[in-house]
């Protein structure tokens, strides 16, 4: 009886040909994606991607007004603050002048003054 | 129309030079696009986006690439782009869900639409394989196996050497096999 090594024989024969069909199907399936059609884009897409185009310059427009829109504020403000900055000081300058003339006239005469009082 | 005449009436924004490059490049666009993101519908919005991107930024093209491969490198990065916002967005979903199920980030199953009848199943185990492969394998193997580019187009495209494309190929072969054989060894 020569069986010895018959059973591993036997599973040897087996492993290789589910090995083989192992392959055989990594094969097939590697090669599944080779060759593939070439699929048609929507016919409208120039007129799609020409709308959307437009879109997104509709959209920025808004955003540059309000930009100018912000700028243009913020210019006037500080118009606005210099100019009352300016009064202000051209004002209080006209006061001191106001009461250096009563306080000599007031000296002169020796009168009192509220301004005589204070300084 | 000839490519430098194409290209001045882009940059002069011609309507009729834009919609000549939309006619003319749409379906390879439109096809690479569904090959690298494996999405019939974001293929179509991505395609648009590609040809807006162009329009936008044609004064910036140095024509130190032909106009094709610039046009199929926007289509790659931003397929790519996608690809990567899917995937943070999975992450964040996976991670909010943390201390629920735990659940395995699944690849949705892909029937690209060019793919003959009886090699469907096929490829979609292939193409759920390919999805796992690290960018830079899955672009060159998209590209040359799925979109048939040349070696040279690739490593235009990619801005890489042929070698370093031939390189890509290798391993991402290599992964594939992979993937293939713990797929199929339960089955057969």
């Amino acid at each position: 009886m020569k069986r010895v090594g018959g059973g591993n024989n036997f599973l040897l024969k087996k492993e290789k040909s589910m090995s083989k069909n192992l392959q055989e199907e990594i094969d097939k399936t590697m090669q599944s994606v080779e060759g593939l059609e070439q699929v048609k884009a929507n016919p409208y897409m120039f007129q799609r991607v020409h709308a959307r185009i437009e879109e997104e310059a509709n959209e920025r427009l808004p955003i540059l007004r309000v930009n100018y829109v912000v700028a243009l504020l913020i210019i006037v403000l500080l118009n606005v603050l210099t100019l009352a900055y300016f009064y202000k000081d051209a004002s209080s300058v006209k006061n001191s002048v106001k009461s250096e003339s009563i306080q000599s006239i007031s000296k002169e005469y020796n009168i009192n003054t509220v301004y005589n009082i204070i300084y | 129309m000839e490519e430098n005449v194409l290209i001045n009436g882009l940059k002069k924004r011609d309507k009729d030079s834009f919609e000549e490059l939309v006619n003319l490049y749409k379906d390879r666009i439109y096809n690479v696009t569904i090959g690298m993101i494996q999405n019939v519908e974001d293929a179509e919005d991505l395609t648009q986006e590609v040809f807006v991107e162009v329009f936008n930024s044609i004064g910036d093209f140095r024509e130190d690439s032909s106009l094709n491969t610039w046009l199929y490198r926007i289509a790659v990065n931003k397929s790519l782009e996608l690809i990567r916002k899917r995937s943070r967005k999975k992450r964040f979903g996976f991670m909010t869900s943390i201390f629920a199920e735990t659940k395995e980030m699944q690849i949705p199953d892909f029937e690209h639409p060019g793919v003959k009848l009886e090699n469907k199943e096929r490829a979609a185990v292939m193409f759920k394989a390919i999805a796992k492969l690290p960018e830079t394998q899955r672009t060159a193997f998209t590209l040359s196996k799925v979109e048939e580019f040349s070696y040279k187009e690739i490593s235009e495209i990619m801005k890489v050497s042929v070698a370093s494309v031939e390189s890509l190929l290798f391993r991402a072969k290599a992964n594939l096999k992979k993937y293939l054989e713990n797929y199929y060894f339960d089955k057969i």
